[in-house]
């Protein structure tokens, strides 16, 4: 008999799926009347919305000069213009050390060629249909028609060139970031913005076009040490010597803020008597008895002594608050406490007793080096406020409330989901009433109430108390996130831990915390974003943040511009650019998720 | 071997002594720490006294009965004669913004929750632009916006001044709409009876239908009822004129009441509750083997118990005899004000019965000859020095409460709109393909297939977007709306008063949060998938 599954004529291939733009529209745009009518409807409001948003941006009479003139102000506020270079410093060294751990840790990876033909293509038509939409002048019209047509082009030629592997992640990402750069480099070199600036007497204000070279030329710098970096981490990584490259990245990472912020922007007045005469013999005697109390704790047999001492020590340092002596000192005591509290956990021997008591010494060193700083005067004179203003003080409060608010958090997550009930209790009393109440009543009442509470004599700033007032409510929505994560942790592990003898300590820190923290990474980033939109909330207690200089101090001014009246595209540059910040946290969230794996097992 | 008799030695465990027993370490800690928190937040306090003291302000609460002289830009009363009735009209003006928002935000953002996962590739990313960009613009931003756009309308003219229906203006939208009258309290009365026999009549109409299989129509039922006793209402309501004298008793009872009467309640609650604690406790340790042996722990927590219910009963007694001043200058103690504001709410009660009094939205003055309901048209008048104005007539949508409402329901929205998007997409996949296989159409399976289910895993996150509407609506403070955060602080100002004025804010917002908690809470464990 013949064999029927390998008759030819019975081998046809199925009919491919229809493709096609006339079938994509028929799915998507008219699949049913309903649908037909929702999609004529929708697309009039877009017309209508593009139309009103292009009319806004470009209308005659608007009020950018308003954003443009005062972009210093808006940026850094009332910074003396001589020590400018300071921020372009601090700004170049984060691009040159984000540019380093890209390469490092080969961030960005690759694209398929169609998602970049789409973007440039959907760019062109945007731009092409702006063009004719908007209310420009003719060669407004054409200028604009043409470019959308010449980025739609090298869409179609990204097409062409790709051909079979348009589907293949061939493109680099970090190459198309490298491009964008160059194409901000060249446009901020040839856009005609005016400002404003003193003619060669030094007298009379004029007007000039183009973007002043005081911001043109460091951000040409800054772009070039970038690129330059990132080809070189490129080509030194991968080698032997990876492991070390990324520790001291991890490192710098850390430090980054803190020195950029206290140091380098700050410019503390540092006495070297002051540190000759004290900071560097506490420094020294804290780190040698430290070494040898350390030691001694984690010898065979003395370990219930290492304990008593620890809790002595605790108390010691909690009663030397009552005595009045050199905050540093007392901080260092607490420190002592809690190290040798913790010694039998990380200490022990060999390398991990070596690396605690380098450790030691590294946060003894950091903690006197900051109290050094602190204690020191700035010598940036900003009359009346901080020295920083603007998006700058933004950064500084949602970064420092969201670092300080982390460790905190998780206390009052292990209280809540503690065995023992005052503990239980403290928790749950301190997360409900925070986060009961809005952040606006904590910041009002950090800034009317801490000055009564407060002995006379100790004074803390208007943006130290916005960043407590930030930390602890931070710290509430943070305990329940990580509650959350805590509650999904199997019980399988507590009792594997208590089953091979891990104290609670170390059962918490080595065990539960890495798991339940990498469960709800969605969760707390999401938080960090909330954080960094609340900070606009200090312009209610007057604040001079972005928001602030963008609502009050732009649209009051009237010399030597006057400004009145330009609240609306202030306004919208302040959404536009916080939205740029925002928007970028989720999608790189979204990122890290991915790559961390979060929900799958 | 047979005979041998073998002795058993049992050893003593020597006792783990004090210092290292685990259970006394745990408690020792948690003690030492409770203490250590109490004495800090007693030192701070001691330390705002003195420093209170020593500029010249007492601390107290006689600021909520005396005059503080603060003006109310809108809201029931915007001149209140004493510090209680200004927070009053500030709580009002936050719950008109929060339960309105909520109720608009919730539709709002279940429409666009449902467009995003649209197939239509417009209307998902219409959906998709608008939430990536209301959520990602933090929300004072967007409330100055809205501010800033509605001071662009126009100004109002003297050739403005008239009756209009609806009138838009740089000083607010004002519309006709329709206000309580003379004797809406016992015409309320009748719908809310109505309500309830409605509610009855369904029931049976659905048991019947589930009978018998046949279209039961319970939903026309109660509407039809509730409308039937709403229009006999409008007419009938003077028939319970007799209540007027019934809650005129209860007042005159209330008033007679010592006012030792509440501290005792609240002890004997504190004291039964703490009892009842006690009793369940030792009996949930009670098996059939006899009484179960109880741990330090359970010792420790047991005396907690006791000690927390007599010190509420204590503070009861003590916080009930403090004295205040009233706005007649006398001196009246807490609980002799609680039994004052009670006599003055059955006195209100028994005065709506009779037909004096008109509603509680007395700022727009409703003519009095109307019925329960009145409707009332907008207009514009010259006032002072011939400023063209609007009248106190018809509902006026002032541009603080336009910014805050439009901010806080957009934003709110966006986010209900992800959770409901989430929502839909957690429920099964197959559940979506049956329908489809049987024949449902898109709207059909999502309203009877899709979306209860998607209830279930939608309402504890949406419990949570009305508390941050709720908490949101203090940013009026930024755009001079009244709410309590704006009145407090405005008094704060006045008076100097902050502790008592946070205490305030804190106890309110407290309140608010536990409020809506426990009705989301309540859906919710009813919703519970019940398991064996």
């Amino acid at each position: 008999m013949a064999d029927m599954t390998t008759a030819p004529e019975l081998e046809i291939a199925p009919e491919p799926p229809p493709k096609g733009v006339q079938v994509w529209l028929r799915d998507n745009l008219f699949s049913t009347p309903a649908s037909a009518v929702m999609t004529v409807i929708s697309l009039i409001i877009v017309f209508l919305a593009y139309r009103g948003l292009l009319g806004f941006v470009f209308n005659p009479g608007g009020r950018w000069d308003a954003v443009t003139f005062n972009m210093k102000l808006l940026m850094v506020q009332a910074y003396p213009s001589d020590d400018l270079w300071r921020v372009w410093l601090s700004v170049g060294f984060i691009f040159a050390l984000a540019a380093a751990s890209f390469a490092i840790w080969r961030v960005g990876g690759k694209t398929e060629p169609r998602a970049l033909t789409k973007v440039l293509m959907s760019i062109g038509g945007a731009l092409v249909i702006g063009g004719l939409l908007a209310p420009f002048s003719a060669s407004g019209t054409i200028t604009w028609i043409v470019i959308g047509l010449v980025l739609a082009g090298l869409g179609w030629l990204v097409r062409m060139w790709a051909g079979e592997r348009s589907k293949e992640p061939i493109v680099p990402v970090m190459g198309l970031v490298g491009i964008g750069f160059l194409l901000i480099t060249i446009a901020i070199w040839i856009m005609e913005v005016p400002y404003p600036s003193r003619d060669a007497d030094g007298g009379q204000i004029i007007i000039q076009q183009g973007i002043a070279t005081t911001t043109t030329i460091p951000w040409t710098i800054i772009f070039a040490i970038t690129a330059i970096v990132y080809v070189l981490f490129r080509l030194i990584g991968g080698s032997s010597k990876d492991g070390a490259i990324r520790g001291t990245l991890t490192v710098l990472w850390a430090l980054s803020f803190p020195v950029l912020l206290l140091i380098v922007l700050r410019n503390p007045d540092m006495d070297i008597s002051k540190a000759t005469t004290f900071y560097i013999p506490v420094f020294i005697g804290f780190a040698v008895a430290g070494w040898l109390l350390l030691t001694l704790v984690t010898r065979k047999g003395l370990e219930e002594f290492g304990r008593i001492l620890g809790a002595v020590l605790l108390l010691v340092g909690f009663a030397s608050f009552a005595i009045s002596m050199p905050f540093v000192i007392r901080f260092l005591l607490l420190l002592l406490a809690l190290f040798i509290l913790a010694a039998p956990t990380f200490g022990g021997e060999g390398a991990a007793n070596r690396r605690y008591l380098i450790a030691w010494v590294g946060t003894v060193l950091i903690t006197t080096v900051a109290a050094l700083v602190i204690s020191s005067e700035s010598l940036i004179n900003v009359p009346g406020s901080f020295f920083l203003g603007g998006l700058s003080l933004t950064i500084v409060l949602a970064f420092t409330s969201i670092v300080l608010s982390f460790p905190l958090g998780i206390i009052l997550a292990l209280g809540r989901t503690s065995t023992m009930p005052i503990f239980r209790l403290m928790s749950t009393a301190y997360i409900e009433l925070v986060r009961g109440v809005p952040l606006i009543t904590w910041l009002l009442v950090a800034f009317l109430m801490l000055p009564v509470a407060l002995p006379n004599g100790i004074e803390i700033g208007g943006v130290m108390r916005a960043i407590g007032a930030m930390t602890f409510f931070s710290a509430a929505y943070l305990a329940e996130n990580v509650r959350g994560g805590l509650q999904a942790l199997h019980s399988g592990q507590r009792e594997a831990s208590k089953a091979l003898g891990m104290s609670t300590l170390q059962e918490t820190v080595f065990i539960t915390l890495p798991q339940a923290l990498r469960a709800v990474i969605p969760a707390l980033v999401g938080q960090v974003i909330a954080l960094f939109k609340d900070t606009s909330l200090v312009t209610i207690v007057g604040l001079f943040d972005f928001l602030h200089m963008a609502r009050s101090v732009i649209p009051a001014q009237s010399q030597p511009f006057s400004f009145l009246g330009s609240i609306k595209w202030t306004l919208v540059f302040a959404a536009a650019v916080y939205w740029v910040f925002t928007f970028t946290f989720s999608r790189v969230s979204q990122r890290l998720e991915k790559k961390l794996g979060v929900g799958e097992r | 071997m047979e005979g041998a008799r073998v002795t058993v030695e049992v050893r003593q465990h020597p006792k783990t002594p004090l210092w290292r027993n685990a259970t006394v370490l745990k408690w020792a800690a948690q003690i030492v720490v409770l203490v250590f928190t109490v004495a800090l937040f007693m030192l701070l306090a001691s330390q705002a006294l003195t420093n209170f003291e020593s500029s010249d302000i007492s601390f107290g609460w006689t600021w909520l009965s005396s005059p503080t002289g603060v003006q109310l830009r809108e809201g029931i009363d915007i001149a209140p004669d004493s510090g209680a009735r200004a927070l009053l009209v500030g709580i009002v003006n936050t719950l008109r913004v929060a339960i309105s928002g909520i109720f608009v935000a919730t539709i709002l953002g279940t429409l666009i929750g449902v467009a995003r996962l649209s197939s239509n590739y417009i209307v998902n990313k219409i959906a998709s632009v608008y939430i990536e960009t209301i959520r990602n613009i933090p929300l004072l931003v967007q409330i100055f916006f809205w501010s800033a756009l509605a001071l662009t309308l126009p100004s109002l003219t003297a050739e403005d001044v008239g009756e209009y229906f609806i009138k838009v203006s740089n000083k607010g939208f004002a519309f006709a709409w329709i206000f309580p009258g003379t004797g809406w309290v016992p015409w309320l009365m009748f719908v809310i009876v109505g309500f309830f026999i409605g509610r009855y009549v369904a029931g049976r109409r659905k048991a019947y239908q589930e009978e018998t299989g046949n279209r039961g129509h319970g939903g026309r039922y109660w509407s039809l009822i509730v409308l039937a006793s709403a229009i006999v209402g409008w007419f009938a309501w003077p028939l319970l004129g007799f209540l007027e004298h019934v809650f005129g008793a209860i007042e005159s009872f209330v008033d007679a009441l010592p006012p030792v009467i509440f501290p005792i309640i609240v002890a004997i609650a504190a004291l039964g509750g703490a009892v009842w604690w006690i009793r369940n406790f030792f009996e949930s340790r009670r098996t059939p083997a006899g009484f179960g042996k109880m741990t330090d722990d359970d010792w420790f927590r047991v005396i907690f118990a006791g000690f927390s219910g007599i010190a509420i009963a204590i503070a009861a007694f003590v916080i009930g005899g403090f004295a205040l001043n009233t706005v007649a200058g006398d001196t009246q103690s807490v609980a002799e004000l609680i039994r004052t504001g009670l006599g003055n709410f059955f006195g209100w009660l028994s005065a709506s019965f009779a037909g004096d009094t008109a509603g509680p939205v007395a700022a727009q003055e409703a003519t009095r000859s109307g019925g329960p309901l009145v409707f009332s048209k907008p207009a514009v008048e010259l006032r002072g020095a011939g400023i063209p104005q609007y009248a106190p007539t018809g509902m006026l949508i002032t541009v603080p409460f336009f910014a805050i409402w439009t901010g806080v329901t957009l934003y709110t929205a966006a986010f209900i709109a992800e959770i409901v998007r989430g929502g839909i997409l957690a429920v099964a996949k197959g559940q979506t393909e049956a329908a489809q296989s049987v024949g449902f159409r898109r709207g059909q399976y999502l309203r009877f297939i899709i979306l209860p289910q998607a209830f279930r895993i939608i309402l504890p996150p949406l419990g949570n977007q009305y508390l941050n509407l709720a908490k949101n609506t203090s940013l009026g403070l930024a755009v001079a709306y009244a709410d309590i955060v704006a009145v407090g602080f405005t008094i704060l100002n006045q008076t100097g008063q902050s502790l008592p004025v946070v205490i305030v804010w804190m106890a309110f917002f407290v309140t608010m949060s536990l409020s809506i908690s426990a009705v989301v809470n309540y859906y919710n464990r009813k919703l519970q998938l019940v398991d064996r």
